[in-house]
């Protein structure tokens, strides 16, 4: 009885053929859409707040180096996971709620960066001399806040940096723990 | 009676020819200003292309890789299909070489990263998977590659856990 109220239903909704060709169009476009929205779903965040997103645009602190060349700077900011930090994908991408995250990626071999205090994520493709990828420092100096002398490019997109000597190192600044909560999977 | 069943066959239809166009192309995740892509590139040590410091077989893995596309278009290779683990295991094989990517552009605070969810060789060949990490993880452990403990790898790796002893879950120990 049921299922022969709703067959009626579904019956009479699809009589015209504006409604059918409206109903088509809206599981077609479910069908493409269906994984939009996912990251939602994949920051476990325990946190009590929701992280504020990406400014829609950033300007460096010092003026960009030509095409093709570098500009040597000395810049502040925090040791990132930069991949979690750009993508977003974890809600929040720095600080103690993320430290251990940022543990995981980088010996995963994900990439490391500085987040600047001009709001610019800079990739770090060497730092002292060191190639990046799951090394040793760059594990231990996750979440770090650093003052550093590098060169800096600007190639396609992207902020890149060639740290020469890391000038101060004051450990772990941002504790927003309790504000955003420990992500992903809690504490 | 008639219309319905024109109906069906219409979205029958439409279902089939989009239905390879979303099984092939990347998933999307919503991530930063999140583009679907496929790329043609050639695999690259982005230190050597912008720097000129260049290391035999792009570093061997130790540096940071990117697909060059054939407008000379850097685009930093940075997040594979394994949870937590970067690219240079999938792509550093393919150093100097050719290689068809798909996945995702992501881009916020003044830099973008490209996450690859598979490639293939040619364009005929078969996609692969970019899990290489989970593999080569999983052959120095002596475990299943597409068992539970591969899969949660950060779980038990000791390089995660000697960090963690050190530093503690939010790094505050000094």
């Amino acid at each position: 009885m049921w299922k022969d109220n709703n067959m009626k239903l579904i019956s009479s909704f699809m009589k015209t053929r504006r409604r059918r060709l409206g109903f088509a169009i809206a599981l077609l476009a479910s069908l493409s859409v269906s994984g939009a929205g996912l990251a939602d779903s994949l920051n476990f965040a325990t946190g009590k707040e929701k992280p504020p997103p990406p400014p829609d645009h950033v300007t460096p602190a010092n003026p960009p180096p030509a095409d093709g060349a570098s500009r040597r700077i000395q810049i502040t900011g925090e040791i990132i996971d930069a991949w979690c930090q750009v993508s977003g994908i974890m809600g929040i991408g720095v600080g103690t709620g993320h430290h251990k995250c940022a543990i995981w990626c980088a010996v995963g071999g994900g990439p490391i960066g500085i987040q600047g205090s001009d709001g610019v994520a800079y990739i770090l493709l060497k730092v002292e001399g060191q190639d990046p990828i799951a090394s040793q420092t760059a594990i231990d100096f996750e979440t770090d806040e650093v003052k550093v002398d590098a060169d800096w490019y600007v190639r396609d997109g992207t902020n890149y940096l060639i740290v020469n000597k890391i000038l101060e190192n004051h450990g772990v600044v941002n504790q927003n723990h309790q504000k955003y909560g420990i992500v992903p999977f809690g504490g | 009676m008639r219309s319905t069943y024109d109906f069906l066959r219409f979205v029958g239809l439409a279902v089939l020819f989009t239905w390879p166009a979303n099984s092939f192309a990347a998933d999307p995740l919503g991530v930063n200003g999140e583009v679907q892509v496929n790329l043609k590139g050639k695999v690259v040590d982005i230190l050597c292309e912008i720097g000129h410091d260049c290391a035999p077989n792009c570093g061997g893995g130790k540096r940071q890789l990117a697909l060059k596309t054939a407008d000379n278009k850097l685009y930093f290779a940075s997040k594979s299909h394994v949870i937590f683990a970067g690219l240079t295991n999938d792509l550093i094989q393919f150093c100097g070489k050719e290689i068809i990517a798909d996945g995702l552009v992501t881009s916020a605070y003044g830099s973008q990263m490209l996450f690859i969810q598979q490639y293939k060789t040619s364009e005929n060949g078969e996609w692969i998977d970019a899990t290489q990490f989970r593999t080569d993880w999983a052959k120095s452990h002596g475990v299943d590659p597409d068992g539970e403990t591969a899969k949660a790898w950060y779980k038990t790796d000791e390089t995660v856990k000697a960090a963690v002893a050190l530093h503690g879950t939010l790094g505050l120990v000094p």
